[in-house]
């Protein structure tokens, strides 16, 4: 059975050896630390989920390569369908945690170097494609979290990667041999690095032959020797280390991402899936890209239907549901959060079969699906602190709430409707706080807005996929200008 | 060998598909029907105007003989440039004419 359950994955996470940095600090217990266990929690609720009746068939597919069920996140897309259904199994995802689960970056990875090394296998005549499936194979067997990599620090962006002063800002092969591979660089903003089996690398621009040191895939064990784990901060972190379970707003669920290094690790030859093949770093940038794309139409829109939640829940206790103004604002809500929707179902439903068999979205609709969430949760975020409140950032703490001589005091002024304890307005409040500006705004917010590209990048892939030319014929014929043929 | 063109229905077309047709035609030196139930082709072009292939040997009915598959810029799901688009085509049609052995 190639399903893991989520105890399983949490074990398996306990025999890693990965070198992780905190607060100045290396990390000896990555899956109790306080911080960092709610991210591991949301990614084993994949798992979870996975062997849940009520979740399982959108959770688990037959494996394209050996017919076993396995988890979605291991998949590679083999229909229009398959696409769709990633999209539902991530706004569910989304809904069950309210934050960034980590394991769309491996999916998006693994589908886009799935159908690259083909290509580049039958172009070029290397044997990439071989090394990736085996990997993928693995990884499918195991049920194993792989963590997709691309963004590099990238020094000074006017700059190419071979015309940087420092020639390890974008992540390189510094040498090889028969056996394999040496790389040196880093990878940041790594999403659920630190909850991976595998790292998978990708390159992150268009490499020209000047860069082909650069044009590099590869995939290794997380715990490698020579990577190290540096863990990002988030607005709000250390609220994980108070023992609150009101002030996190989300006890249970977290995102994760981390600055990840290479210090000349060494990668063995059949792990590698693109080596100096500059030609092709484009097609698996933009590939992957689109796939990711894709991923916020489903993922986001989970964590909105949260947030939408919490802003009609808050407006109830507040004793404002029945204004017509406050309705309203909901129903924009939901109306942005459907629209996001409606662009990854679209995307998907476009999609097509590229030669390797695996589906690749509409690539015009993907970008047309991030580029608006790029706006979309800023402005059901901002609807959502209307309605929730100043009291959001004002409220006292759980522990001045718990204290018997001056929490009476916030039971009492903190009371909204009679029949709803103070409690419940409290950790609702918290809740909308940990989404629009607490740990998880990292998902929410930033990430909508520079995950999988920033804004103009996909403005960038709007130009270049839409068919300007069309529309001006349309347009002269129907002004009379030409005639239709 | 009896060449044919199924169309998809054009929505969104990044491709203008009609002219590609007539450019096959102009260059093969000999028509290429448009499809109908019984036409029997060797050779059908399925013409979509996106990649999505909304027609498709998969989905089509009635079609026979061999197939290519355009959908925008991609022939037989492989991509192409508008460049060569046209070239691309042709040199898959001339493969197929090559290789074909006429039923009498």
């Amino acid at each position: 059975m190639a399903l893991k359950t989520a105890e399983k994955y949490l074990e398996s996470l306990r025999k890693l050896d990965l070198k992780v940095w905190m607060f100045g600090e290396k990390v000896q217990n990555i899956v109790d630390h306080p911080v960092i266990r709610p991210s591991i929690n949301s990614v084993a609720k994949t798992y979870e989920l996975a062997q849940n009746d009520a979740h399982s068939s959108l959770m688990t597919v037959a494996s394209s390569l050996s017919g076993e069920r396995i988890n979605r996140f291991t998949h590679l897309h083999q229909s229009a369908g398959d696409l769709v259904n990633k999209v539902k199994m991530q706004r569910l995802m989304g809904q069950k945690t309210a934050t960034c689960f980590q394991r769309c970056v491996g999916m998006d990875a693994i589908n886009a170097l799935d159908s690259v090394t083909y290509e580049m296998d039958l172009k070029l005549g290397t044997k990439y494609h071989a090394n990736f499936r085996s990997f993928l194979r693995y990884i499918q067997d195991n049920d194993l979290v792989v963590d997709g990599a691309m963004t590099d620090p990238k020094g000074d962006r006017s700059l190419r990667p071979s015309q940087q002063p420092d020639p390890d800002m974008y992540l390189r092969i510094v040498s090889q041999n028969s056996d394999g591979i040496v790389v040196r660089g880093a990878k940041a903003h790594q999403t659920g690095a630190i909850n991976s089996h595998e790292i998978c690398i990708m390159p992150t621009v268009a490499m020209t032959e000047a860069d082909k040191d650069y044009a590099v895939s590869f995939a290794i064990p997380s715990d490698s020797s020579g990577i190290t784990y540096i863990y990002g901060r988030q607005s709000c972190d250390t609220r994980k280390l108070e023992g609150s379970s009101i002030d996190v707003g989300n006890a249970l669920y977290g995102g994760q991402e981390a600055l990840v290094v290479f210090d000349d690790v060494f990668v063995p030859r059949d792990r590698v899936f693109m080596c100096r093949e500059f030609q092709f770093s484009g097609a698996l940038v933009e590939r992957f890209a689109g796939y990711h794309r894709q991923s916020y139409g489903g993922c986001k829109v989970g964590v909105g239907d949260v947030l939408i939640g919490a802003a009609a829940q808050m407006a109830e206790y507040n004793g404002a549901a029945g204004a017509s103004h406050v309705k309203d604002k909901i129903i924009e809500m939901i109306h942005l959060n459907e629209t996001l929707y409606s662009c990854g179902i679209a995307c998907s439903c476009q999609g097509h079969r590229t030669p390797s068999g695996t589906y690749l979205i509409d690539m015009l609709l993907a970008n047309v699906c991030k580029q608006n969430v790029t706006r979309y949760p800023y402005e059901i975020a901002r609807l959502a602190e209307d309605i929730a409140g100043g009291l959001m950032v004002t409220m006292p703490s759980e522990k001045d709430f718990r204290h018997p001589e001056i929490g009476p005091y916030i039971e009492k002024y903190l009371k909204g409707v009679a029949g709803v304890p103070t409690e419940h307005r409290m950790r609702m409040l918290r809740l909308v706080e940990n989404i629009t500006l607490g740990c998880a705004a990292v998902g929410y917010r930033t990430e909508s807005m520079h995950g999988a590209g920033s804004p103009q990048a996909q403005r960038i892939m709007i130009a270049r996929q839409a068919n300007l030319e069309h529309k001006k014929k349309l347009a002269r014929i129907i002004s009379g200008i030409d005639r239709e043929e | 060998m009896k060449i044919t063109a199924i169309y998809c229905g054009g929505c969104n077309p990044e491709i203008d598909r009609e002219a590609l047709v007539k450019q096959i035609v102009k260059r093969l030196g000999k028509p290429v029907y448009p499809f109908s139930p019984g036409t029997d082709p060797d050779l059908s072009l399925f013409i979509n105007g996106c990649p999505r292939q909304c027609v498709n040997p998969r989905t089509a009915e009635g079609w026979s003989g061999k197939a290519i598959v355009v959908a925008g810029l991609s022939i037989d799901a492989w991509e192409v440039s508008q460049e060569e688009l046209v070239d691309t085509l042709l040199r898959k049609i001339n493969e197929i004419e090559e290789k074909f052995i006429p039923i009498n």
